[in-house]
């Protein structure tokens, strides 16, 4: 079964974002386009806003072991909005997650009804990117080199894209064809640079929000298959009881959203950040004057009520319970 | 699967890339191959290699497309910086403009501001007497004619030969351009061996 066509899909605005960032690199190179200078390691925006991606910005600041204020203030742009939203970057903008995502496509497209079992790279194997993140971090301390951005196939493709270099293409190429016989493995196991946006972004506001009432009515698992981080939505997050998917893998590309045929799943903002939540009201509440806005349109009378999360368990069938205890260790800033 | 297990992850990372740096470092042996003439500013090899993050914003920033990005494994771990290829394109010193392009856009510290175009030390013209058509017998003065500093950075001895002088070139490469021998005669060296960097 698949998605049920709709006017509007997240896959759709997701690309656009992503392509139009493309462009932006290829116009960079003109001198008639001045307002987007750069690669994806850092770029000079409108003449005056500086971005510097993360991770390269901190092996420089390692591999130089100098402090660079002009080279900080771009990195804290991002930063902050990785913070803020959670990691919006891999699933909206990255030109190498754009590539991946059309190769997937691609593959779905031209192996239809051959029924290819996915070979399956589980979430748990991202854990992986970390190490990665680390061991270039690490060399990059000791051998004084920005290692990583040397050989990553984000720069490489940029470099193609923006001054015609291809020879990385062929790196860009083979990881492609690798990833027809596993799905986004770049993305789920290698990535440093993803693992550092979801660390820094693990209490994003932009989540995958989960409708109580609506989940698990029928689970057809859609939303786990199109995951392509291999977040297990519908088994961890929406028959679990949960209000959002808070997997740190979760890049908000909106896959399962569209995936989904009832509406259980939207992606939208959460009302308040870990950072912001003052000592009266917890994480959970949060989360609960989100979904009491979405169901009653008023969440903050709701929830202002001692009542809020009675009134929420009289709308969810008798069987399931909203205030589950939940996991410990899964859940940002439990 | 917890944020515990990514935190120890990624310190154990952090603990075997250091390790793993630390013996490749200890090793005999190793330089900064290729060597490559770069961009004007540029600090030492070593120190510009660790500051360069890579973004080609000198690249796409040169009027004169002198600097271009080095991509491919010949360029070992240079892949991604940017070079001058003296012979094909030197550095013109962004003639008509007020400012070096490339030392404006940089991002970071890898191409430092110059006092004036004096000071650059991109790399060091040196004469192949061998080929030089004036050390055997021809009139020949074109790296003379390109050099921004004649009778400065190139002047003739008493026999109308051509001589570099090392405290003067900048290593813009005009001179390398001119030449009319192929190969050149007065290649570009990188400043590598300037360089006081730990690992040259």
């Amino acid at each position: 079964m698949s998605a049920k066509p709709r006017l509007f899909r997240w896959v759709y605005a997701r690309r656009l974002v992503a392509t139009v960032f493309v462009l932006l690199l290829l116009f960079g190179r003109f001198d008639w386009f001045p307002w987007f200078k750069g690669a994806t390691t850092a770029t000079l925006v409108a003449h005056w806003i500086p971005l510097v991606d993360p991770l390269a910005g901190a092996d420089v600041l390692l591999a130089s072991r100098q402090i660079d204020t002009a080279l900080v203030m771009g990195m804290v742009i991002l930063l902050a909005f990785a913070v803020l939203y959670g990691p919006v970057f891999c699933g909206w903008v990255c030109p190498l997650g754009l590539v991946l995502d059309i190769n997937q496509s691609l593959r779905r497209f031209l192996m239809r009804g051959t029924r290819v079992r996915r070979i399956p790279v589980s979430s748990s194997s991202a854990q992986w990117r970390y190490a990665i993140l680390g061991i270039t971090l690490g060399l990059t301390i000791t051998l004084r080199l920005p290692i990583f951005q040397t050989v990553s196939p984000i720069n490489l493709l940029a470099w193609a894209i923006v001054h015609g270099a291809f020879a990385g293409i062929i790196v860009v190429g083979a990881l492609a064809l690798l990833e027809w016989a596993f799905p986004r493995f770049w993305c789920r196991v290698v990535c440093p640079l993803g693992a550092l946006y979801s660390l820094v972004g693990r209490w994003g506001l932009l989540r995958v929000r989960i409708n109580p009432t609506e989940a698990g009515k029928t689970p057809c698992r859609q939303c786990t298959l199109h995951c392509p981080m291999g977040v297990r939505v519908m088994e961890d997050y929406s028959l679990a009881h949960r209000l959002s998917v808070d997997h740190p893998e979760c890049t908000r590309c909106g896959d399962c959203v569209d995936a989904c045929p009832r509406p259980v799943l939207r992606l939208g903002i959460k009302r308040c950040h870990q950072w912001y939540i003052q000592g009266t009201k917890s994480h959970h509440d949060c989360e609960l004057m989100d979904v009491m806005e979405t169901e009653t349109g008023d969440g903050a009378s709701a929830i202002s009520q001692e009542s809020g999360l009675v009134q929420l368990k009289l709308q969810v069938p008798k069987s399931r319970t909203i205030h589950k205890p939940l996991d410990k260790g899964d859940v940002p800033g439990l | 699967m917890s944020w515990n297990r990514r935190q120890f992850m990624l310190v154990a990372g952090i603990a075997t890339g250091t390790g793993i740096g630390a013996w490749v470092q200890r090793r005999p042996g190793r330089a900064l191959e290729p060597a490559l003439v770069r961009p004007p500013g540029a600090r030492s090899e070593a120190e510009f290699l660790a500051t360069c993050i890579r973004c080609g914003q000198c690249v796409t920033a040169c009027p004169f497309d002198s600097i271009k990005l080095a991509v491919g494994v010949q360029f070992g771990v240079s892949n991604g910086s940017p070079y001058v290829d003296t012979r094909e394109t030197p550095c013109y010193l962004c003639q008509g403009r007020d400012r070096l392009e490339c030392i404006a856009v940089c991002p970071t510290s890898a191409l430092q501001p110059v006092a004036d175009d004096r000071s650059i030390r991109m790399g060091l013209a040196a004469i192949d007497e061998s080929k030089c058509l004036a050390y055997n017998g021809t009139v020949c003065r074109s790296c003379w004619h390109a050099c921004p500093f004649p009778n400065e950075a190139i002047r003739f001895d008493n026999r109308l030969r051509p001589v570099v002088d090392m405290s003067t070139c900048i290593g813009c490469g005009l001179c390398d351009h001119a030449c009319p021998t192929d190969p050149t005669s007065i290649p570009v060296r990188p400043n590598v061996a300037l360089s006081t960097g730990s690992r040259t």
